[in-house]
């Protein structure tokens, strides 16, 4: 069953790892579904790495997601990063990141993003790698996270900022 | 009457008298900035990530330079700023002359020049880095008017803030502009098009 999840997940363009999540949700009244987890890929000395993707709160309680782990890394972080007057600022979110019930918090280039550190395994175009997410009302969530090249990359932010010639190349 | 006539006539000359030196001093301060565009930097004395080996300003005398700062523990803008600044040299082609580019660690403590050139690495040759001791490093952004910042994390960890756009400097040395964190590409190719023509 894992593997052929897996493997629905690769084959589609728009990876929604939130399959299981989706399937309990009739008896788990504290869900929230994964769209779309995806990586930039590394240097292969890297020490760090960045990850993003929608969290989606299906239930009518406030989550949170209180931590994230991942064997190729020895730390994970859920950071926050802005650009004030032009000096990029990147903070870890302290106290876990709230996912108010019925909303989605994007993950996504140029703001929050998970910050994977001290690899251990560079992240690889074409190699997927998983991550467990921890929730305070939904518990762990095993994701599987895409790594773009650096160009799909980039045309992933501009989509995500809106951009409609980023849409173009979807 | 008379009197009032002379008292207006006076002010009259007086106001037209300032205006006149309100335009001159205007006209100076313009043409002052049309003149000279500032020369940013100061003389520095680091190391060059790919061989090891010292570098000083004399690596961007005579070339039209790109430089940015930033740190091999950043998920984001450093690796997306030399995607983007390597491919826009790429597509320069022909047009690329003798343009450079550096990539400079607000991070000395940890990146050090292995690191650095392993990180550069995968994004070609087009970019060199440059680290070096602490003190070096943080006397030439303040030159450049980089802003950098090492904040302490709870977990005993650190983060440096810093200054994201890639600053333009002609082949005379002097600031012609930055190129903003994800800014249009085009606009981008024009810039480096720009400091290549001086």
């Amino acid at each position: 069953m894992k593997l052929l999840l897996s493997t629905l997940a690769l084959g589609a363009s728009m990876t929604v790892a939130g399959f299981a999540t989706a399937e309990d949700q009739s008896r788990n009244h504290h869900s929230v579904m994964i769209i779309e987890p995806w990586s930039r890929v590394t240097a292969p000395s890297a020490q760090v790495g960045g990850g993003y993707l929608t969290i989606m709160n299906q239930s009518d309680h406030d989550d949170v997601l209180l931590s994230v782990s991942a064997q190729h890394a020895a730390r994970a972080e859920v950071h926050s990063m802005t650009l004030q007057d032009d000096v990029m600022v990147m903070r870890p979110i302290d106290g876990g990141l709230p996912i108010p019930a019925g909303e989605r918090v994007m993950l996504a280039p140029g703001g929050l993003h998970l910050m994977f550190m001290q690899l251990n395994k560079p992240h690889v175009v074409g190699e997927p790698f998983e991550a467990t997410l921890n929730f305070a009302n939904a518990g762990e969530k095993v994701v599987s996270f895409d790594v773009l090249s650096m160009k799909d990359s980039m045309e992933r932010a501009s989509m995500a900022d809106g951009d409609s010639h980023g849409m173009n190349h979807q | 009457m008379k009197t009032v006539r002379s008292a207006l006539w006076g002010a009259v000359a007086l106001a037209l008298l300032v205006t006149l030196a309100i335009a001159w001093t205007l006209n100076q301060s313009i043409q002052r900035k049309q003149n000279s565009a500032p020369t940013l930097g100061a003389p520095f004395n680091l190391i060059e990530a790919e061989t090891g080996a010292p570098i000083t300003q004399a690596a961007f005398a005579g070339r039209p330079t790109a430089l940015f700062f930033g740190f091999t523990q950043c998920p984001e803008i450093c690796p997306v700023s030399l995607f983007e600044v390597s491919t826009l040299m790429d597509e320069l082609g022909a047009e690329r002359r003798d343009l450079q580019a550096f990539f400079i660690s607000v991070d000395p403590e940890r990146d050090t020049p292995e690191i650095m050139a392993n990180y550069i690495a995968p994004f070609g040759d087009n970019i060199r880095g440059i680290t070096g001791d602490l003190e070096g490093i943080t006397a030439l952004a303040k030159s450049w008017g980089v802003y950098i910042k090492k904040i302490p994390l709870d977990d005993g960890d650190y983060t440096v803030d810093h200054t994201a756009s890639v600053y333009l400097v002609d082949r005379k040395g002097q600031f012609r502009g930055t190129i903003a964190y994800r800014e249009n590409h085009q606009t981008a190719l024009e810039k480096l098009r720009l400091i290549i023509g001086f």
